[in-house]
C-alpha cells in the first residue's frame, strides 16, 4: 500500500497495511471514545449507550456506522495529512461544450465567489433547474488552483447520475466514484465523488465540498451530515449545499446568517414550478374501509385519461397500492393500462422503462422514483399527502415531476389530503416562495 | 417502546385481549413484526429429517442421501428453525456475523434458546462450534454463543491451529465437502463419556463441519450427537 492511499484519509488498522502503520507522518487517534454511560465515535460523530454495544471482550463498538466497517474501542483511526499532491493544471480542465442561461451564469459566478472566500453556503435551485451545470465553472478554478474537491449525495442514484456527467465535462481529469454499491478500488484523486456516507473515510481532505440533495432523504440526520461535512472538509474549507428542498434546519441557519444563500427559481426552461392545488378530501381517511375514491378525485382522473397524458398517483404506504390500483382501474377505460410500483419492488426497473416506453398510462407508486427518472408529459395526484410519510421535502420533489419538458413546461399536480396539514402548507409555502422569486426575475 | 433492531422502526407493545388472557409478562420484542413475518420459518412437519432443510414432505432431502452413503451409522438430525437461503436471513447474517453487529444477537436469543430447550432437555451437553483464534480477534465474539447466552454451553471442542487454512464462508460446495477435520477435543474429556451431546451452531450448509465435530465427540466416547442450528 502506498501512502497516498491515506492522504486525507481517516481508517481503521484492520484495512490497511503493516508498512503503511509505521509511514513517518502517519497520524493516529483512537475511534471511538469511552466517556462514562456512553461510547463516542469519531468517525460519524455519534454517541451510544455504552451497555447496548458491549462486545463480550469487554470493548465497544459504534452501530452507526458499521456499514464501513465496525470500529470499536481497540480500534484507532490512522491518516496521513493531505498534500495536495496532484499535477499542475495549466489550461482549464473544462471541456464541456454546452453555455448557461442568463440566470445560471449568475450563480454560477456567485458560487465562485464563494469558493474563492471559503465559508458555508447554500444553493436553492428549483427542481430541474439544471444545478449541475452550474458547478462547472467552481470546479474548473479550484482544479487549477490544486484545490482537492468532493462532490457528495446522500443518494447513491445521484451519485451514479453525476460521475458521467462530469467525467464528460471533466475530460483529462481522473476522477473516482465511491459508494457501498461500487466496486473500484480506491485511488488518490483530485476530485472525488461520493455518497455522504463515504465522507466518514475521509479527515481534512477537500478544500472545496458541495453536497448535492441535502434533503433528498429524511433518514439522512442534519447532525450526523453536519458531523461529516465538517470532518471530510480541511480547515479554511468551503461548503456549498445544492437542495431544491431545504430543511428547517438549513433555513434557520440562513436566518442566523450561518450560512450564505443564493437562489435559481426558474427551471431550465425558464418556467416557474407548477404550483399544487389542494383537495380536501374526507372520504380518503375511510378508503380502506371502503375502497372508494371520492367524485372530485374520479372527476380528475377521468379528465387525465380524456386529455391524453401520462400520471403518477402517489400513496404513502405500499399496502394502499393495490387497493387504489383497483379503484383506478375501475374507473378508466380497459385499454388505459397502468400498474403499481414500490421502492424494493422487483419488477421496478421494468416497470418504470416501460411507461417511458409509453406501455403505461399511469403508475400508482410509493417512492420518488430515481432523479434521473422524467417522464416528459406528466400530471400527479398525492393520495393523503398528508401522512406523516410524506415529508416536506418529499412533496416539493414529487411536485417538481411534473412540466419537467419544453414541449409540456406545466402540468397538473394535486394533493388530496383530510386535513390540511403542516407539511402540506410547507411544502406549497415553499413551492409559492420560490415562484414569487421567479416571477421577479422573469420580467 | 424501542426500535426495532432491524429496520430501526418504532415497536409497540400490543396490549391486544389475547395477551391479556394469557398472564405472560409484560415484555417489548426487539424487532417489529414486519421485520419478523420477513423471516421464514421451518415446521417440523415440513422438513428434511436428515438435516431440518425446509421441504414439503417429511423424508430425506438428496443432500442427506448423498451423507448416508459416506457415513456409518445415523443421520444426524438436525433441527433448524429458519431458511437460510432467503433475502432477509441472509442479510441478518451479514449483518450480524461478518459485519460484526453484536446487538443483532437478541433478534433470534430468546426464541432459539426455547427451541433449544424445549427439544432437548438438561441429560444434554450444549456444545457450541467454536470459531478459530483470528476470526475471534477480529470479531469480537462467537456468533453461535451470542444467540445462547443464557443456557449452559459445554466448550469441549475447538479449532486446530493450522495454517492457511481457508474459512468455510470463502470456499464453495465441493471444496467445503473436502475439508479435512478442523476440530479438536479441549477439555473435559471423562464428560463425553456415554453423553448425549447437542452441537450448537448458526447455519447448515453442507453439513460438513457439524459431521466433522460429531465424529470427533463419537470417537471420544460420545453415546449420540444431534445438532440445531439457527437457519438450514
Ligand atoms: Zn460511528
Ligand atoms: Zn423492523
Ligand atoms: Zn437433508
Amino acid at each position: 500500500m502506498d501512502e497516498e492511499f491515506l492522504y486525507g484519509r481517516q481508517l481503521p488498522e484492520t484495512v490497511i497495511s503493516h508498512n503503511l502503520r509505521n509511514a513517518p507522518n502517519i497520524e493516529k487517534r483512537p475511534a471511538v471514545l469511552k466517556r462514562g454511560k456512553y461510547i463516542y465515535c469519531q468517525r460519524c460523530g455519534n454517541k451510544t449507550v455504552r451497555d447496548e454495544v458491549a462486545l463480550p471482550s469487554q470493548r465497544y463498538y459504534c452501530p452507526h456506522c458499521i456499514l464501513l466497517g465496525r470500529v470499536a474501542t481497540h480500534n484507532l483511526l490512522y491518516s496521513i495529512p493531505e498534500p495536495h499532491h496532484f499535477l499542475k493544471i495549466t489550461s482549464s480542465p473544462l471541456t464541456w461544450q454546452g453555455t448557461l442561461s442568463k440566470l445560471q451564469a449568475i450563480c454560477s459566478s456567485e458560487l465562485l465567489e464563494v469558493a474563492q472566500t471559503g465559508g458555508k453556503h447554500l444553493m436553492w435551485a428549483v427542481t430541474g433547474a439544471g444545478k449541475t451545470e452550474m458547478l462547472f465553472e467552481t470546479i474548473a478554478w479550484a482544479l487549477q488552483k490544486g484545490r482537492r474537491i468532493a462532490l457528495a449525495s446522500p443518494r447513491v442514484d445521484v451519485c451514479n447520475e453525476l460521475y458521467p456527467r462530469f467525467k464528460q465535462a471533466f475530460n483529462n481529469i481522473d476522477i473516482i466514484l465511491l459508494h457501498g454499491k461500487q466496486n473500484e478500488k480506491y485511488r488518490y484523486t483530485q476530485l472525488v465523488i461520493c455518497t455522504t456516507h463515504q465522507l466518514l473515510r475521509f479527515f481534512r481532505a477537500f478544500d472545496i465540498l458541495i453536497i448535492d440533495e441535502v434533503d433528498a432523504f429524511p433518514f439522512v440526520g442534519d447532525k450526523g451530515l453536519a458531523y461529516a461535512a465538517d470532518n471530510a472538509l480541511t480547515e479554511k474549507g468551503t461548503l456549498i449545499y445544492l437542495t431544491a428542498t431545504p430543511s428547517r434546519k438549513l433555513l434557520q441557519q440562513i436566518r442566523k446568517k450561518q450560512l450564505t444563500v443564493s437562489y435559481l427559481p426558474l427551471r431550465f426552461h425558464g418556467y416557474l414550478l407548477p404550483e399544487p392545488i389542494i383537495i380536501l378530501d374526507s372520504q380518503l381517511k375511510v378508503f380502506k374501509k371502503k375502497n372508494k375514491l371520492s367524485r372530485k378525485i374520479i372527476k380528475i382522473i377521468k379528465r387525465w385519461e380524456s386529455e391524453g397524458y401520462q400520471f403518477l398517483i402517489f400513496v404513502p404506504k405500499i399496502s394502499l397500492l393495490e387497493p387504489v390500483y383497483q379503484s383506478v382501474k375501475k374507473i378508466l377505460k380497459h385499454d388505459t393500462t397502468g400498474t403499481t410500483v414500490f421502492s424494493g419492488d422487483i419488477q421496478r426497473i421494468k416497470k418504470v422503462s416501460d411507461m417511458r416506453k409509453l406501455k403505461y398510462r399511469y403508475l400508482i407508486t410509493t417512492t420518488i422514483l430515481e432523479r434521473g427518472v422524467t417522464f416528459p408529459a406528466l400530471n400527479i395526484l398525492i393520495l393523503k399527502a398528508d401522512d406523516t410519510n410524506f415529508t416536506v421535502s418529499a412533496l416539493v420533489q414529487i411536485a417538481g415531476r411534473v412540466g419537467r419538458s419544453f414541449k409540456r413546461p406545466e402540468g397538473d399536480i394535486y394533493f388530496a389530503c383530510s386535513e390540511y396539514s403542516r407539511n402540506v402548507k410547507a411544502a406549497v409555502a415553499q413551492i409559492k416562495f420560490l415562484n414569487k422569486k421567479g416571477s421577479k426575475v422573469q420580467k | 417502546m424501542s426500535n426495532c433492531l432491524l429496520c430501526q422502526n418504532k415497536v409497540y407493545f400490543d396490549f391486544n385481549l389475547k395477551w391479556l388472557m394469557s398472564f405472560q409478562k409484560y415484555s417489548i420484542s426487539k424487532v417489529c413484526s414486519r421485520c419478523n413475518d420477513s423471516f421464514e420459518e421451518i415446521k417440523a412437519s415440513n422438513c428434511c429429517l436428515g438435516c431440518g432443510r425446509k421441504q414439503n414432505q417429511q423424508m430425506m432431502c438428496l443432500d442427506c442421501r448423498q451423507w448416508k452413503k459416506r457415513i456409518t451409522g445415523e443421520l444426524l438430525d438436525n433441527k433448524a428453525l429458519y431458511v437460510y437461503d432467503q433475502t432477509a436471513m441472509r442479510s441478518f447474517i451479514e449483518k450480524y456475523k461478518f459485519l460484526g453487529d453484536y446487538r443483532l444477537r437478541l433478534v433470534f436469543q430468546n426464541k432459539f434458546e426455547k427451541f433449544i430447550s424445549i427439544n432437548y432437555d438438561k441429560d444434554w451437553l450444549y456444545v457450541p462450534i467454536p470459531i478459530d483464534e483470528e476470526t475471534m480477534q477480529i470479531r469480537g465474539f462467537n456468533q453461535i454463543e451470542g444467540l445462547t447466552t443464557n443456557i449452559p454451553l459445554t466448550r469441549v471442542i475447538s479449532m486446530r491451529e493450522k495454517r492457511g487454512r481457508i474459512k468455510q464462508s470463502h470456499k464453495n460446495k465441493k471444496e467445503r465437502m473436502l475439508t479435512k477435520q478442523p476440530f479438536k477435543i479441549s477439555e473435559q474429556i471423562s464428560q463425553l463419556k456415554k453423553a448425549k451431546i447437542l452441537l450448537l451452531d448458526d447455519i447448515y450448509t453442507t453439513g460438513r463441519t457439524l459431521y466433522h465435530a460429531r465424529n470427533l465427540l463419537m470417537q471420544h466416547g460420545a453415546e449420540t450427537v444431534k445438532s440445531i442450528t439457527l437457519c438450514r
